[in-house]
């Protein structure tokens, strides 16, 4: 009872200390009074502590399985481990709520730290901002959707946790996803910082800078990872299907993308000011936006939660947030005119803004994907849906320009590039993307889209190489450095450069991933008796048998399945299908034998008493490049994030 | 049990509300808060900052083209090209501020006087003794020039063009800004007229 007396009360003081934080913040940065800022400032770290207590308090509850609390006997059950127990604080509504309430939290409380001596004209706008947010949490939190809210005659046993909640992708993906989603609210916080006080110098975006890539890592890392959770779990063969809440995701990373390019441009040209508040504002309302989509029922996805009322609170506070920011915008537009033009179409401002421009294509492709079936059900009586094949017609094309892209912005110098120099830069990726691509078509590869996906990866692998073998033998020529020093020395020195190459490289190879396993998939479906087998693509696969397993969650049947290649057994797969005791749910667990060239998947559709089963198979190649990729984005993310003095070697004094 | 939470609770929210109001109560706890006034920019002189901005970039950007001629993306002739203007601008800012009385280093690029002063010493030290001038100390602005850029440098972390070694004399010399002899305005290369008071330029 305590846990649940101090869960309640802790939300409920934290909605007062945000709201006079909010005041106290504001008045005092525009009547200057320095006890009200640090009044509004220790209102912040209040909220904080108490929210985290809060927090601890549900998870302690879950824990300990106390059924009087309804969150906990609708989540949880006695045979649920420890581990999903815990997760459990993020499964359901009330607690994903709560887990978004805290992260913000936790990122002010980190800001208020960090800028104790910096940004003090930017400081009281910035708390206001993101307890403003957290203000609009908390008033869900303690009014419309309290985790705290008690059972009058607790069960006796809990109706436990999604049986596809149940998997440690599920566990990790959506706090990695929310660390970015929220993560955004910090950037955006101090761009209000910046217009409301009028201090509208790169600081806060200098400031910033490793807070929206910290929020667009875990975004991207977010949304892998549930592509990884998907091509596991839910037995279908793919990572990714245009879901409402994938795209709802995706949306905030693609126009994230945008920002971290274009704020470059910002930074050494002082141009693109407006384009860039508008690109962070609109990342902060996607992600409120995608977060809206997950909880208001408006669509029907794998992700949503249950059907609830509170969906217009979102889009309320959605156009609040942003009217104000942009009628802060155009309120400072005098003061937001750039300081230089665009000198060449040849230069890397150039390239920058037209990666923009795709990255923005895209995702306005996407929303109005995702948001049609609404839109014509309220406009027509009609729920049109709209599915890969829309998504895939116009982002494959667009999707091809921005490899493109990815390979020939480095290749541009800034302000202008003359002709003789962009020949010169030029020639040797393009040699390597032809060279592939010929000796790709000379194997037998036709697919239109597929080829240019791998050429273009090609041209951005051999931008890469080529960048780097100048920066390194420039090192070689001037400090002596052998090969591998100067690449390590390059990359270190130059993290920002170098480490956005690395991720350039994990794009690379994660478009071919996609590319292939999506031109290339092969699928088929039968129905094998025992000792029977079926072909794929060069691969047999041969029924040999069936146990059974019972566990305290679920009972399951394995089906055992020989694989063939060129008349070799290769290795097993063991498609396994479920039943989960509480809530009463079947599964299918795909069997995958992993492999570089491509993964067989095999799904055990279902059993007959008569000893046949029904097989879905499929032969996905380089799907597991897709992952491979992901690992180099995250390299070189973190090559980005590194502060900049590490890994550098220090000069010997004379 | 239920009075226990309680009191745990309103102990916790009590906490929080006392810290929240401390400040109020004791404005000495609020010391910091606020930009100090005498060493802060004022925000109202939009000019000054600016002109700092535009310091910056200009610093910037001439670290850039280093680079980039550096990784061999700009020819010899295009790297004068640049590098003429991109040095005249960063000197006719300096001059500008000069003229505002912005002491060397103010934000945003935040160096001491010091480090400043033992930049400047070490370029003199190195440096050849260059002809007088019948101008107001263009040299000095352009070793200026080159001293802020090497603290400028030390001040992001990267060594120039994070390559190789700091420009040799030879390479700093090479693309010499212009001054008008009438005005002292930082002109390019290029010009036959001075753009500040339209003298003819020899």
């Amino acid at each position: 009872m305590i846990a649940i007396q101090f869960g309640h009360y802790s939300l409920l003081a934290s909605l007062v200390l945000a709201v006079f934080g909010i005041g106290a913040c504001i008045f005092g940065a525009i009547k200057r009074r320095a006890d009200l800022i640090a009044a509004g400032r220790n209102a912040a770290i209040g909220v904080f502590w108490l929210v985290s207590g809060a927090s601890v308090a549900l998870v302690y509850l879950l824990m300990v399985r106390d059924y009087r609390v309804e969150y906990v006997a609708g989540h949880v059950n006695n045979t649920l481990n420890g581990f999903y127990r815990f997760s459990a604080f993020w499964g359901g509504q009330e607690g994903s709520l709560l887990l978004w309430l805290l992260l913000l939290c936790v990122y002010a409380f980190v800001v208020i730290r960090q800028n104790r001596h910096r940004n003090l004209e930017l400081m009281p706008y910035v708390t206001a901002t993101l307890m403003a947010t957290a203000l609009f949490f908390l008033v869900i939190l303690n009014f419309v959707t309290p985790p705290f809210d008690t059972l009058a005659t607790p069960p006796a046993d809990g109706r436990g946790l999604n049986p596809l909640l149940q998997d440690w992708g599920m566990v990790i993906h959506p706090p990695n996803l929310y660390l970015g989603y929220v993560g955004f609210a910090v950037p955006f916080a101090f761009c209000i910082g910046a217009l409301a006080s009028g201090k509208l110098d790169t600081d806060w975006i200098t400031s910033t800078r490793r807070w929206t890539l910290f929020a667009w890592f875990f975004n991207g890392v977010g949304i892998l990872l549930g592509g990884a959770w998907a091509y596991k779990e839910l037995g279908w063969g793919g990572y990714w299907a245009w879901d409402p809440v994938e795209n709802a995701s995706l949306m905030p990373w693609l126009v994230g993308t945008a920002f971290l390019h274009s704020v470059m441009i910002q930074e050494k040209r002082g141009m693109l000011k407006v384009w860039n508040v508008s690109l962070i504002i609109i990342t902060y309302a996607l992600t409120i936006f995608g977060t809206f989509l997950t909880r208001s029922g408006i669509i029907s996805s794998v992700h949503a939660f249950a059907d609830s009322s509170f969906g217009w609170a979102f889009l309320v506070y959605l156009l609040v947030a942003v009217v104000i920011s942009f009628g802060l915008m155009i309120w400072r537009l005098p003061e937001l005119q750039s300081e230089h033009e665009m000198e060449s179409f040849f230069s890397r401002e150039a390239s920058f803004l037209l990666n923009n421009v795709v990255l923005m294509g895209i995702t306005f492709a996407v929303f109005w994907g995702t948001i049609f079936p609404v839109v014509s059900e309220a406009v027509k009586g009609v729920k049109v849906t709209v599915g890969p094949p829309f998504f895939n017609q116009v982002n494959v094309p667009i999707g091809l320009l921005l490899i493109l892209l990815c390979g020939a912005g480095p290749l541009f110098a800034w302000r202008r590039t003359s002709r003789k120099q962009m020949n010169r830069s030029f020639v040797y990726p393009s040699v390597v993307a032809v060279g592939a691509l010929v000796v790709l078509m000379l194997f037998g590869v036709h697919h239109v889209y597929a080829a240019l996906a791998f050429g273009l990866s090609a041209f951005v692998v051999g931008t890469i190489v080529l960048e780097y073998w100048r920066g390194i033998s420039s090192r070689v020529r001037h400090q002596g450095e052998r090969i591998v020093q100067a690449a390590w020395e390059l990359t270190m020195r130059n993290k920002r450069r170098f480490g956005g190459y690395i991720v350039h490289l994990g794009m690379a190879i994660l478009f071919v991933g996609v590319a292939a396993s999506s031109a290339y998939q092969e699928v088929g479906e039968v129905r094998l008796r025992l000792g029977e087998s079926f072909a794929l693509n060069g691969v047999r696969m041969r029924y040999e048998g069936i146990r059974e397993n019972t566990t305290p969650q679920y009972r399951s049947a394995f089906a055992r399945l020989g694989v063939y290649r060129a008349g070799y057994r290769i290795g097993e797969v063991e498609p396994e299908k479920r039943l989960y005791f509480t809530p009463p749910q079947p599964t299918t667990e795909p069997g995958i034998r992993r492999g570089a060239r491509s993964d067989i998947y095999a799904v055990f559709a279902e059993a007959d008493p008569d000893g046949t089963a029904t097989f879905k198979f499929m032969v996905n190649p380089l799907v597991n490049w897709v992952w491979a990729g992901g690992v180099v984005f995250t390299l070189g993310s973190i090559v980005c994030f590194l502060p900049e003095r590490w890994g550098r070697r220090r000069k010997k004094r004379a | 049990m239920e009075i226990l939470g309680v009191i745990i609770a309103t102990g916790a929210v009590g906490a929080a509300f006392f810290y929240t109001i401390l400040p109020i109560m004791r404005p000495q706890t609020a010391q910091g808060v606020l930009p100090d006034e005498d060493s802060a920019q004022p925000l109202t002189d939009r000019e000054v900052t600016r002109l700092l901005m535009e310091r910056e970039q200009a610093y910037k950007n001439i670290m850039d083209i280093e680079f980039d001629k550096e990784m061999g993306k700009l020819s010899d002739e295009d790297y004068d090209q640049m590098m003429t203007p991109a040095r005249a601008r960063a000197v006719g800012v300096l001059r500008r501020l000069d003229a505002r009385g912005v002491k060397e280093g103010m934000a945003p690029v935040r160096i001491s006087e010091r480090e400043a002063a033992e930049a400047a010493a070490r370029l003199e030290t190195k440096r050849p003794p260059t002809e007088k001038v019948a101008i107001e100390k263009p040299h000095s602005l352009d070793e200026r020039l080159e001293a802020e850029i090497l603290r400028y440098r030390k001040q992001v972390g990267k060594s120039p063009v994070e390559l190789a070694d700091p420009p040799s004399d030879e390479q700093a010399k090479s693309p010499k800004p212009r001054f008008c002899a009438s005005c002292g305005n930082a002109v390019s290369q290029t010009d036959n007229f001075c753009a500040a008071c339209g003298r003819q330029l020899s």
